[in-house]
């Protein structure tokens, strides 16, 4: 349960954390802001070391879990790790994403936005944990 | 791939789909449309057989994903059941938190949907268990 990379768990987490930053700043901040009807005055509301503080430990808690089920099913391949880590992101996050902002009346273009901020985070978090271990 | 069981598959994604109808229906449907600011009218002018067909759509994505991944780790009842609802816990709700922090939307909505989550994943787990993936 608890002999897993953690070197891996933090890095990954890390990773997120600036690929979020990057994703949701200089690249999409503007079209995030406007798909999900955020305001300028909105995004001053909730304290910044809740947002980020949270996000971090979301992120690591999912890390941790998907290192855990690298450590308890091992032995594959770098490649099948990087797949399985893009698959987790695809078929269950993106889906998950999909299906409520369907049912929320939000924008392909928003779904978009928060898709790939998985898909590219989910595959590096599998290239640390293809070559972490 | 793994994974064969198809009926095991759309049964997994059948079940996922009647836990949404029931907790976004009878069970929270009331407090959902208020927590996410969605009046009835919102709610009507939505194009239903979009909104269900994509909805099916990614609840079958996810099961394929989720039938792979048991059959290729070959679980038995208990870890099956680990396995489905953890990928709930571990990878859908810390994304939807991280999203709903940034997105400035109330604790309540997270809790509804965080919940239907877990509740879909467990229900696909039972089908899997119960028929085999």
């Amino acid at each position: 349960m608890w002999d897993i990379s953690w070197l891996a768990v933090l890095l990954s987490a890390a990773v997120a954390f600036v690929v979020g930053g990057l994703w949701y700043g200089p690249l999409f901040l503007k079209s995030w802001q406007r798909e999900a009807g955020i305001s300028d005055q909105d995004m001053q509301k909730r304290h910044p070391a809740i947002i980020f503080g949270g996000a971090f430990l979301l992120q690591l808690f999912a890390s941790y879990f998907l290192g855990h089920v690298f450590a308890t099913y091992g032995g594959l391949s770098n490649v099948a790790t990087i797949q399985t880590a893009f698959g987790v992101a695809l078929a269950f996050i993106v889906t998950a994403f999909g299906v409520n902002y369907l049912f929320a009346g939000k924008s392909l273009k928003l779904w978009a936005i928060d898709s790939g901020y998985y898909l590219v985070t989910y595959s590096l978090m599998g290239v640390i944990f293809a070559y972490l271990g | 791939m793994a994974n064969a069981n198809l009926l095991a598959i759309l049964i997994a994604a059948a079940s996922g789909f009647m836990v949404g109808g029931l907790w976004y229906g009878p069970l929270f449907g009331k407090a959902w449309q208020r927590a996410i600011g969605l009046s009835d009218e919102d709610v009507q002018s939505g194009n239903m057989l979009k909104i269900y067909g994509l909805t099916f759509a990614f609840s079958l994505l996810g099961a394929v994903f989720l039938g792979h991944l048991l059959a290729f780790f070959d679980t038995d009842f208990q870890h099956t059941m680990m396995i489905s609802v953890g990928v709930a816990l571990g990878f859908i709700v810390p994304a939807i938190g991280t999203n709903y922090l940034f997105g400035r939307k109330s604790g309540t909505l997270f809790a509804i949907d965080a919940g239907y989550w877990l509740a879909f994943y467990a229900a696909m787990g039972l089908v899997f268990a119960l028929m085999g993936a």
